[in-house]
Protein backbone atom coordinates (compact mmCIF):
# COMPACT_ATOMS: atom_id res chain seq x y z
CA UNK A 1 0.00 0.00 0.00
CA UNK A 2 2.58 2.07 1.04
CA UNK A 3 4.93 1.19 -2.36
CA UNK A 4 1.56 1.88 -4.55
CA UNK A 5 1.40 5.67 -2.63
CA UNK A 6 4.90 6.29 -3.15
CA UNK A 7 4.73 5.34 -6.51
CA UNK A 8 1.95 7.36 -7.80
CA UNK A 9 3.34 10.24 -5.89
CA UNK A 10 6.32 9.80 -7.70
CA UNK A 11 4.60 9.53 -10.84
CA UNK A 12 2.45 12.95 -9.92
CA UNK A 13 6.39 14.76 -9.54
CA UNK A 14 7.37 13.27 -12.73
CA UNK A 15 4.56 14.96 -14.82
CA UNK A 16 4.50 18.20 -12.75
CA UNK A 17 8.13 18.38 -14.41
CA UNK A 18 6.83 19.13 -17.35
CA UNK A 19 5.35 22.97 -18.21
CA UNK A 20 1.32 23.43 -17.95
CA UNK A 21 1.44 25.38 -21.33
CA UNK A 22 2.52 24.17 -25.07
CA UNK A 23 5.75 24.61 -25.57
CA UNK A 24 6.97 27.91 -27.78
CA UNK A 25 9.73 27.26 -30.57
CA UNK A 26 10.40 31.00 -29.09
CA UNK A 27 9.29 30.61 -25.95
CA UNK A 28 6.47 33.50 -24.63
CA UNK A 29 6.83 37.08 -25.67
CA UNK A 30 8.16 39.76 -22.99
CA UNK A 31 8.19 43.30 -22.83
CA UNK A 32 9.84 45.52 -20.34
CA UNK A 33 9.63 49.27 -20.29
CA UNK A 34 12.32 51.53 -18.83
CA UNK A 35 11.37 54.08 -17.25
CA UNK A 36 8.40 52.29 -15.44
CA UNK A 37 7.62 55.59 -13.88
CA UNK A 38 6.90 58.34 -16.54
CA UNK A 39 5.31 61.50 -16.54
CA UNK A 40 2.98 62.68 -19.23
CA UNK A 41 4.83 64.27 -22.31
CA UNK A 42 7.58 61.69 -21.26
CA UNK A 43 9.51 59.04 -23.39
CA UNK A 44 9.36 55.61 -22.79
CA UNK A 45 11.37 52.92 -24.04
CA UNK A 46 9.93 49.73 -25.23
CA UNK A 47 11.77 46.62 -25.60
CA UNK A 48 10.02 43.54 -26.57
CA UNK A 49 12.19 39.64 -26.80
CA UNK A 50 11.36 36.05 -27.05
CA UNK A 51 9.45 36.66 -30.04
CA UNK A 52 8.82 35.48 -33.80
CA UNK A 53 10.69 38.00 -36.45
CA UNK A 54 8.24 39.61 -38.31
CA UNK A 55 5.50 39.29 -35.55
CA UNK A 56 3.42 42.97 -35.89
CA UNK A 57 2.92 43.78 -32.36
CA UNK A 58 0.21 46.85 -31.26
CA UNK A 59 1.31 48.71 -27.86
CA UNK A 60 -1.53 49.92 -25.99
CA UNK A 61 -1.78 51.75 -22.55
CA UNK A 62 -4.63 49.56 -20.83
CA UNK A 63 -6.33 51.39 -17.92
CA UNK A 64 -9.59 52.17 -16.07
CA UNK A 65 -10.45 54.78 -18.63
CA UNK A 66 -10.09 52.13 -21.42
CA UNK A 67 -7.64 51.60 -24.07
CA UNK A 68 -4.83 53.58 -25.65
CA UNK A 69 -3.35 53.01 -28.69
CA UNK A 70 0.49 54.26 -29.18
CA UNK A 71 1.45 52.28 -32.28
CA UNK A 72 2.42 49.10 -34.06
CA UNK A 73 6.18 47.52 -33.79
CA UNK A 74 7.33 45.19 -35.84
CA UNK A 75 9.50 42.71 -34.37
CA UNK A 76 12.60 41.61 -36.41
CA UNK A 77 15.60 39.32 -35.64
CA UNK A 78 17.64 36.35 -37.04
CA UNK A 79 16.28 33.26 -37.12
CA UNK A 80 14.01 32.27 -34.37
CA UNK A 81 14.54 34.69 -32.04
CA UNK A 82 13.17 38.16 -32.49
CA UNK A 83 12.60 41.76 -30.69
CA UNK A 84 12.00 44.70 -30.48
CA UNK A 85 13.30 48.34 -29.13
CA UNK A 86 10.60 51.12 -30.03
CA UNK A 87 10.20 55.14 -28.35
CA UNK A 88 6.94 56.43 -27.72
CA UNK A 89 6.04 60.17 -26.54
CA UNK A 90 2.86 60.20 -24.05
CA UNK A 91 0.25 62.35 -24.99
CA UNK A 92 -0.65 65.08 -22.44
CA UNK A 93 -4.21 64.67 -22.50
CA UNK A 94 -3.72 60.75 -20.56
CA UNK A 95 -5.27 60.67 -17.31
CA UNK A 96 -2.35 60.02 -15.03
CA UNK A 97 -2.44 57.00 -13.40
CA UNK A 98 -1.44 53.06 -13.08
CA UNK A 99 -1.63 51.25 -16.66
CA UNK A 100 -0.71 47.91 -18.43
CA UNK A 101 1.16 48.47 -20.89
CA UNK A 102 0.74 45.66 -23.90
CA UNK A 103 2.12 44.29 -26.77
CA UNK A 104 -0.54 42.07 -28.46
CA UNK A 105 -0.34 40.25 -31.70
CA UNK A 106 -3.36 39.78 -34.05
CA UNK A 107 -3.62 36.09 -33.32
CA UNK A 108 -3.93 36.69 -29.26
CA UNK A 109 -0.52 36.51 -28.20
CA UNK A 110 0.53 39.45 -25.51
CA UNK A 111 2.83 40.44 -23.54
CA UNK A 112 2.16 43.13 -20.80
CA UNK A 113 3.99 45.45 -17.81
CA UNK A 114 2.93 47.83 -15.27
CA UNK A 115 3.57 51.61 -16.40
CA UNK A 116 2.78 54.14 -13.90
CA UNK A 117 2.25 57.54 -15.45
CA UNK A 118 2.80 60.57 -13.44
CA UNK A 119 1.08 64.40 -13.95
CA UNK A 120 3.66 66.32 -16.67
CA UNK A 121 6.35 67.44 -15.08
CA UNK A 122 8.78 70.55 -16.05
CA UNK A 123 11.83 67.96 -16.48
CA UNK A 124 9.52 66.25 -19.07
CA UNK A 125 11.04 66.46 -22.35
CA UNK A 126 10.23 64.70 -25.76
CA UNK A 127 13.87 63.29 -25.37
CA UNK A 128 14.63 59.56 -24.93
CA UNK A 129 14.32 59.03 -20.78
CA UNK A 130 17.48 58.70 -19.40
CA UNK A 131 18.17 54.95 -18.17
CA UNK A 132 19.42 54.31 -14.64
CA UNK A 133 22.06 51.92 -14.06
CA UNK A 134 20.76 48.75 -12.41
CA UNK A 135 23.14 48.17 -8.95
CA UNK A 136 23.33 45.75 -5.85
CA UNK A 137 24.61 48.50 -4.01
CA UNK A 138 22.55 49.65 -0.68
CA UNK A 139 21.58 53.52 -0.16
CA UNK A 140 24.00 55.42 2.01
CA UNK A 141 21.56 57.22 3.87
CA UNK A 142 22.05 58.60 7.60
CA UNK A 143 21.37 55.86 9.83
CA UNK A 144 22.50 57.70 13.16
CA UNK A 145 20.30 57.59 16.30
CA UNK A 146 19.75 59.77 18.96
CA UNK A 147 21.34 59.18 22.54
CA UNK A 148 17.32 58.55 23.68
CA UNK A 149 16.42 56.09 21.27
CA UNK A 150 20.14 54.24 21.92
CA UNK A 151 19.38 54.33 26.03
CA UNK A 152 15.84 53.56 25.29
CA UNK A 153 16.93 50.42 22.36
CA UNK A 154 19.79 49.21 25.42
CA UNK A 155 17.73 49.24 28.33
CA UNK A 156 14.23 47.65 26.49
CA UNK A 157 17.12 44.32 25.27
CA UNK A 158 17.92 44.48 28.65
CA UNK A 159 14.32 44.59 30.48
CA UNK A 160 13.70 41.47 27.37
CA UNK A 161 16.30 39.98 28.52
CA UNK A 162 15.47 39.85 32.40
CA UNK A 163 11.76 39.15 31.98
CA UNK A 164 12.44 36.34 29.30
CA UNK A 165 15.10 34.31 31.76
CA UNK A 166 13.08 34.60 34.88
CA UNK A 167 10.20 33.04 32.53
CA UNK A 168 12.50 30.36 31.45
CA UNK A 169 13.53 29.72 34.72
CA UNK A 170 10.13 29.37 36.28
CA UNK A 171 9.10 25.97 37.63
CA UNK A 172 5.78 24.50 37.93
CA UNK B 1 -4.07 20.94 38.24
CA UNK B 2 -0.62 22.22 38.76
CA UNK B 3 0.18 24.50 42.14
CA UNK B 4 1.10 27.76 40.45
CA UNK B 5 -1.60 27.82 38.89
CA UNK B 6 -4.35 27.92 41.14
CA UNK B 7 -6.49 31.33 42.01
CA UNK B 8 -5.93 30.77 45.54
CA UNK B 9 -2.44 31.64 45.13
CA UNK B 10 -2.91 34.73 42.98
CA UNK B 11 -3.12 38.08 43.98
CA UNK B 12 -6.81 39.73 44.29
CA UNK B 13 -6.52 41.19 40.69
CA UNK B 14 -4.80 38.19 39.22
CA UNK B 15 -7.83 35.80 40.86
CA UNK B 16 -10.33 38.14 39.56
CA UNK B 17 -8.88 38.17 35.77
CA UNK B 18 -8.11 34.33 36.53
CA UNK B 19 -12.33 34.15 36.61
CA UNK B 20 -13.37 36.15 34.16
CA UNK B 21 -10.91 35.07 31.64
CA UNK B 22 -11.56 31.71 32.11
CA UNK B 23 -8.05 31.23 32.80
CA UNK B 24 -8.31 27.78 33.91
CA UNK B 25 -9.24 26.62 30.66
CA UNK B 26 -5.13 27.03 29.35
CA UNK B 27 -4.23 25.32 33.00
CA UNK B 28 -4.32 21.71 31.51
CA UNK B 29 -1.75 19.00 31.84
CA UNK B 30 1.49 18.86 29.53
CA UNK B 31 3.89 16.16 29.20
CA UNK B 32 7.31 17.77 30.77
CA UNK B 33 9.06 17.31 27.98
CA UNK B 34 6.47 19.82 26.13
CA UNK B 35 8.55 22.46 28.33
CA UNK B 36 12.26 21.49 26.34
CA UNK B 37 13.62 24.55 23.78
CA UNK B 38 13.09 22.16 21.28
CA UNK B 39 9.49 21.50 21.76
CA UNK B 40 8.87 25.49 22.25
CA UNK B 41 10.25 26.71 18.76
CA UNK B 42 7.15 26.63 17.17
CA UNK B 43 5.55 28.69 20.47
CA UNK B 44 8.81 30.84 19.93
CA UNK B 45 8.06 31.59 15.88
CA UNK B 46 4.57 32.34 17.58
CA UNK B 47 5.40 35.19 20.00
CA UNK B 48 7.85 36.39 16.57
CA UNK B 49 4.64 36.49 14.57
CA UNK B 50 3.20 38.81 17.17
CA UNK B 51 6.23 41.09 16.64
CA UNK B 52 5.82 41.40 13.25
CA UNK B 53 2.29 41.77 13.72
CA UNK B 54 2.86 45.14 15.63
CA UNK B 55 5.73 46.83 14.11
CA UNK B 56 4.32 45.64 10.57
CA UNK B 57 0.98 48.16 11.83
CA UNK B 58 3.63 50.46 12.64
CA UNK B 59 5.19 50.01 9.24
CA UNK B 60 1.93 50.29 7.37
CA UNK B 61 1.25 54.09 8.72
CA UNK B 62 4.30 55.52 6.50
CA UNK B 63 4.47 53.07 3.71
CA UNK B 64 3.13 54.03 0.45
CA UNK B 65 2.24 50.50 -1.69
CA UNK B 66 2.50 52.90 -5.25
CA UNK B 67 5.63 52.26 -7.74
CA UNK B 68 6.11 55.87 -7.94
CA UNK B 69 6.24 56.59 -4.07
CA UNK B 70 7.36 52.86 -2.10
CA UNK B 71 10.66 53.39 -2.77
CA UNK B 72 10.64 56.65 -1.34
CA UNK B 73 8.39 56.22 1.33
CA UNK B 74 10.80 53.57 2.84
CA UNK B 75 13.62 56.23 2.94
CA UNK B 76 10.99 58.44 4.74
CA UNK B 77 10.15 55.45 7.38
CA UNK B 78 14.43 55.49 7.73
CA UNK B 79 15.11 58.90 8.25
CA UNK B 80 12.12 60.99 9.25
CA UNK B 81 10.06 58.72 11.42
CA UNK B 82 10.09 58.44 14.62
CA UNK B 83 12.01 55.18 15.23
CA UNK B 84 11.38 54.58 11.82
CA UNK B 85 14.70 52.99 11.17
CA UNK B 86 14.48 50.53 14.30
CA UNK B 87 11.07 49.40 13.67
CA UNK B 88 11.60 48.49 10.29
CA UNK B 89 14.87 46.57 11.45
CA UNK B 90 13.31 45.05 13.95
CA UNK B 91 10.47 43.58 11.65
CA UNK B 92 13.36 42.16 9.04
CA UNK B 93 15.36 40.95 11.88
CA UNK B 94 12.79 39.16 13.79
CA UNK B 95 11.74 37.65 10.02
CA UNK B 96 15.02 36.60 9.41
CA UNK B 97 14.96 34.77 12.91
CA UNK B 98 11.00 33.88 12.47
CA UNK B 99 11.68 31.90 9.82
CA UNK B 100 14.83 30.47 11.46
CA UNK B 101 12.82 28.93 14.21
CA UNK B 102 10.42 27.53 12.14
CA UNK B 103 12.56 25.55 10.14
CA UNK B 104 14.09 24.23 13.54
CA UNK B 105 10.61 24.07 14.50
CA UNK B 106 9.84 21.78 11.32
CA UNK B 107 13.06 19.84 11.19
CA UNK B 108 12.16 18.43 14.78
CA UNK B 109 8.79 17.62 14.32
CA UNK B 110 10.72 15.46 11.15
CA UNK B 111 13.23 14.22 14.05
CA UNK B 112 10.94 13.07 16.54
CA UNK B 113 8.25 11.67 14.46
CA UNK B 114 5.81 14.18 15.64
CA UNK B 115 3.86 14.22 12.12
CA UNK B 116 2.66 10.46 12.89
CA UNK B 117 -0.95 9.16 13.54
CA UNK B 118 -2.67 11.50 14.40
CA UNK B 119 -0.90 14.51 13.78
CA UNK B 120 -0.71 13.96 9.84
CA UNK B 121 -3.17 16.50 8.96
CA UNK B 122 -1.04 18.81 11.59
CA UNK B 123 1.58 18.60 9.79
CA UNK B 124 0.22 19.17 6.91
CA UNK B 125 -1.43 22.56 8.13
CA UNK B 126 2.37 23.23 9.67
CA UNK B 127 3.71 22.92 5.91
CA UNK B 128 1.23 25.59 5.04
CA UNK B 129 2.14 27.83 7.64
CA UNK B 130 5.95 27.26 6.79
CA UNK B 131 4.69 28.18 3.14
CA UNK B 132 2.58 31.33 4.49
CA UNK B 133 5.70 33.01 6.47
CA UNK B 134 7.88 32.23 3.31
CA UNK B 135 5.11 34.23 1.14
CA UNK B 136 5.52 36.45 3.72
CA UNK B 137 9.03 37.38 3.69
CA UNK B 138 8.90 37.24 -0.19
CA UNK B 139 6.12 39.76 -0.74
CA UNK B 140 7.47 41.99 2.54
CA UNK B 141 11.28 41.96 0.39
CA UNK B 142 9.09 43.02 -3.10
CA UNK B 143 7.59 46.36 -0.98
CA UNK B 144 11.80 47.95 -0.74
CA UNK B 145 11.20 48.14 -4.45
CA UNK B 146 15.06 48.55 -4.84
CA UNK B 147 16.42 46.58 -6.87
CA UNK B 148 16.38 42.76 -5.40
CA UNK B 149 12.67 43.86 -4.44
CA UNK B 150 11.75 43.96 -8.29
CA UNK B 151 14.40 41.29 -9.66
CA UNK B 152 12.49 38.91 -6.37
CA UNK B 153 9.07 40.00 -8.25
CA UNK B 154 9.82 39.62 -11.81
CA UNK B 155 11.65 36.50 -10.86
CA UNK B 156 7.95 35.49 -9.54
CA UNK B 157 5.95 36.93 -12.78
CA UNK B 158 8.01 34.63 -14.84
CA UNK B 159 7.68 31.40 -12.69
CA UNK B 160 3.46 32.30 -11.91
CA UNK B 161 3.11 33.09 -16.30
CA UNK B 162 4.74 29.15 -16.24
CA UNK B 163 1.45 28.31 -13.83
CA UNK B 164 -1.20 29.63 -16.19
CA UNK B 165 -4.18 30.61 -14.47
CA UNK B 166 -2.76 29.91 -11.01
CA UNK B 167 -0.42 32.53 -11.16
CA UNK B 168 -2.61 34.74 -13.06
CA UNK B 169 -2.32 37.04 -9.88
CA UNK B 170 1.25 38.10 -10.24
CA UNK B 171 0.93 39.68 -14.36
CA UNK B 172 0.31 42.98 -14.65
CA UNK B 173 -2.87 42.66 -16.50
CA UNK B 174 -4.96 40.98 -13.35
CA UNK B 175 -6.12 44.24 -12.71
CA UNK B 176 -5.79 47.44 -14.60
CA UNK B 177 -6.51 49.79 -11.53
CA UNK B 178 -4.45 48.68 -9.35
CA UNK B 179 -0.40 48.03 -9.58
CA UNK B 180 0.95 44.60 -9.05
CA UNK B 181 3.03 46.31 -6.12
CA UNK B 182 -0.05 47.47 -4.45
CA UNK B 183 -1.33 44.14 -4.87
CA UNK B 184 1.04 42.26 -3.55
CA UNK B 185 1.25 45.01 -0.15
CA UNK B 186 -2.47 44.05 -0.03
CA UNK B 187 -1.01 40.38 0.26
CA UNK B 188 1.06 41.02 2.25
CA UNK B 189 -0.76 43.00 5.28
CA UNK B 190 -4.79 41.20 4.67
CA UNK B 191 -4.41 37.82 2.70
CA UNK B 192 -1.29 36.35 4.43
CA UNK B 193 -2.37 37.17 7.56
CA UNK B 194 -5.74 36.36 7.14
CA UNK B 195 -4.50 33.15 6.05
CA UNK B 196 -1.97 32.57 8.87
CA UNK B 197 -4.85 33.27 11.51
CA UNK B 198 -6.98 30.89 10.26
CA UNK B 199 -3.92 27.80 9.89
CA UNK B 200 -2.31 28.75 12.81
CA UNK B 201 -5.62 28.72 14.95
CA UNK B 202 -6.40 25.46 13.41
CA UNK B 203 -2.35 24.23 14.19
CA UNK B 204 -3.14 25.21 17.85
CA UNK B 205 -6.72 23.51 18.27
CA UNK B 206 -4.66 20.39 17.18
CA UNK B 207 -1.99 20.58 18.99
CA UNK B 208 -4.38 20.70 21.94
CA UNK B 209 -6.71 17.70 20.44
CA UNK B 210 -4.14 15.60 20.52
CA UNK B 211 -1.46 16.85 22.60
CA UNK B 212 2.28 16.99 22.58
CA UNK B 213 3.69 14.01 20.98
CA UNK B 214 5.46 11.63 23.32
CA UNK B 215 8.81 11.93 24.34
CA UNK B 216 10.95 9.98 22.26
CA UNK B 217 12.69 6.83 23.41
CA UNK B 218 13.46 3.85 21.68
CA UNK B 219 10.17 1.94 22.11
CA UNK B 220 8.23 5.33 22.23
CA UNK B 221 5.09 4.78 19.50
CA UNK B 222 2.72 7.65 18.42
CA UNK B 223 -0.72 8.03 20.39
CA UNK B 224 -2.53 11.01 21.72
CA UNK B 225 -1.52 12.57 24.77
CA UNK B 226 -4.41 15.13 25.42
CA UNK B 227 -4.45 15.15 29.54
CA UNK B 228 -1.31 13.75 29.99
CA UNK B 229 1.48 15.10 31.44
CA UNK B 230 3.12 16.36 34.71
CA UNK B 231 3.58 20.13 33.80
CA UNK B 232 1.13 22.50 33.01
CA UNK B 233 0.62 24.46 29.81
CA UNK B 234 0.45 27.42 31.95
CA UNK B 235 4.42 26.84 32.13
CA UNK B 236 4.49 26.19 28.80
CA UNK B 237 3.03 29.47 28.07
CA UNK B 238 5.48 31.06 30.41
CA UNK B 239 8.64 29.33 28.68
CA UNK B 240 6.97 30.27 25.09
CA UNK B 241 7.25 34.28 26.27
CA UNK B 242 10.30 33.95 27.91
CA UNK B 243 12.37 32.88 24.60
CA UNK B 244 9.63 35.57 22.89
CA UNK B 245 11.04 37.85 24.89
CA UNK B 246 14.83 36.85 24.10
CA UNK B 247 14.20 36.77 20.25
CA UNK B 248 12.77 40.40 20.76
CA UNK B 249 15.75 41.42 22.35
CA UNK B 250 18.34 39.38 19.68
CA UNK B 251 16.14 41.31 16.86
CA UNK B 252 16.57 44.45 18.46
CA UNK B 253 20.34 44.13 19.57
CA UNK B 254 21.02 43.48 16.10
CA UNK B 255 18.64 46.36 14.75
CA UNK B 256 20.93 48.62 16.36
CA UNK B 257 24.49 47.35 14.87
CA UNK B 258 22.89 45.80 11.36
CA UNK B 259 19.93 48.29 10.38
CA UNK B 260 17.89 46.64 7.69
CA UNK B 261 19.48 46.94 4.60
CA UNK B 262 17.71 49.18 1.51
CA UNK B 263 19.21 48.87 -1.86
CA UNK B 264 19.22 51.67 -5.00
CA UNK B 265 15.74 52.02 -7.01
CA UNK B 266 14.90 49.02 -8.81
CA UNK B 267 15.58 48.96 -12.62
CA UNK B 268 13.35 46.79 -14.41
CA UNK B 269 14.78 43.85 -16.70
CA UNK B 270 18.32 43.79 -15.07
CA UNK B 271 19.63 41.27 -12.62
CA UNK B 272 22.63 42.01 -10.37
CA UNK B 273 21.26 40.81 -6.62
CA UNK B 274 21.24 37.49 -4.91
CA UNK B 275 17.80 36.97 -3.12
CA UNK B 276 17.49 36.29 0.62
CA UNK B 277 18.99 33.64 2.39
CA UNK B 278 15.89 31.05 2.41
CA UNK B 279 15.83 31.55 -1.08
CA UNK B 280 19.28 30.96 -2.13
CA UNK B 281 18.55 27.71 -2.00
CA UNK B 282 16.83 28.04 -5.36
CA UNK B 283 19.57 30.03 -7.20
CA UNK B 284 21.60 26.60 -8.48
CA UNK B 285 18.03 25.21 -9.66
CA UNK B 286 17.56 28.03 -11.48
CA UNK B 287 20.68 27.97 -13.18
CA UNK B 288 20.68 24.76 -14.74
CA UNK B 289 16.55 24.54 -14.94
CA UNK B 290 15.91 28.09 -15.79
CA UNK B 291 12.98 30.16 -14.19
CA UNK B 292 10.39 26.89 -14.03
CA UNK B 293 12.58 25.42 -11.23
CA UNK B 294 11.33 28.69 -9.39
CA UNK B 295 7.37 26.76 -9.25
CA UNK B 296 8.75 23.16 -9.94
CA UNK B 297 11.16 22.27 -7.34
CA UNK B 298 8.84 24.14 -4.07
CA UNK B 299 6.12 22.43 -5.70
CA UNK B 300 8.09 19.14 -5.42
CA UNK B 301 9.48 19.56 -2.35
CA UNK B 302 5.69 20.46 -1.09
CA UNK B 303 4.41 17.53 -2.31
CA UNK B 304 7.55 15.00 -0.81
CA UNK B 305 6.92 17.03 2.91
CA UNK B 306 3.35 16.07 2.84
CA UNK B 307 3.46 12.53 1.77
CA UNK B 308 5.84 12.05 4.23
CA UNK B 309 3.29 10.70 6.61
CA UNK B 310 1.90 8.45 4.12
CA UNK B 311 5.61 7.21 3.69
CA UNK B 312 6.14 6.78 7.02
CA UNK B 313 3.42 5.31 8.71
CA UNK B 314 5.69 2.78 11.46
CA UNK B 315 4.15 3.85 15.09
CA UNK B 316 7.88 4.44 16.33
CA UNK B 317 8.89 7.83 17.09
CA UNK B 318 12.76 6.65 17.98
CA UNK B 319 15.66 7.86 15.27
CA UNK B 320 17.12 4.65 15.69
CA UNK B 321 14.13 3.08 14.20
CA UNK B 322 14.09 5.35 11.20
CA UNK B 323 17.55 5.78 10.08
CA UNK B 324 16.63 5.28 6.36
CA UNK B 325 13.90 7.66 6.04
CA UNK B 326 16.40 10.10 8.56
CA UNK B 327 19.23 9.63 6.18
CA UNK B 328 17.61 10.86 3.13
CA UNK B 329 16.24 14.22 4.82
CA UNK B 330 19.90 14.70 5.89
CA UNK B 331 20.95 14.31 2.71
CA UNK B 332 18.23 16.62 0.84
CA UNK B 333 18.95 18.98 3.82
CA UNK B 334 22.70 18.50 3.02
CA UNK B 335 21.74 19.01 -0.74
CA UNK B 336 20.05 22.55 0.05
CA UNK B 337 22.52 24.04 2.76
CA UNK B 338 25.40 22.87 -0.23
CA UNK B 339 23.04 24.61 -2.65
CA UNK B 340 22.78 27.86 -1.01
CA UNK B 341 26.50 28.03 0.37
CA UNK B 342 27.00 27.56 -3.64
CA UNK B 343 24.92 30.41 -4.28
CA UNK B 344 25.79 32.72 -1.66
CA UNK B 345 30.45 32.09 -3.26
CA UNK B 346 28.86 32.56 -7.10
CA UNK B 347 28.74 35.81 -8.33
CA UNK B 348 25.42 37.18 -9.84
CA UNK B 349 24.40 35.79 -13.15
CA UNK B 350 21.13 36.38 -15.18
CA UNK B 351 18.32 34.09 -15.72
CA UNK B 352 15.49 35.86 -16.89
CA UNK B 353 14.46 35.99 -20.35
Amino acid sequence: MNKRIFCSLILALSFSAFPFQPARAHGEPIIVVEPFVVPLGGQITVTGSEMEPGEVFLITLEGLAGSISLGEVTASGEGEEGGFVAQFTLALDITPGSYTLAATTEDGDSATTDLEITAASENASSAPAEMQEPTGEQHVLDRSKSSIEIIGAVLLIALSVAGGVLLIRSRD
Amino acid sequence: MAAGTRPNQRTQLGGWLYERLGLQGISYSVPKHANSLPYVLGGITFVGFLILFVTGIYLSQFYHPHPTDAHNSIIYIITGVPLGDLVRSVHFWTAQIVTATLLLHMLRVLYTGSYKRPREINWVVGLGLLAVTLGAVFTGSVLKFDQEGLEALQHNKEAAELVSGLGAWFSAEFSHSVPILTRVFNGHVTILPLIFGLLIATHIFLIKQHGISPKVSPDAKTRSTAGDGDSNFGLHLRRMVGYGLLLFSLALALSLIFPAPLGQPGVAGAEVTKPLWMFLWLFPAEEVWGVRALAIVPAMLSLLLASLPLVDRSPYLSPARRKALLIIAGIILAAFVSSAIFAALQPVTAHLD
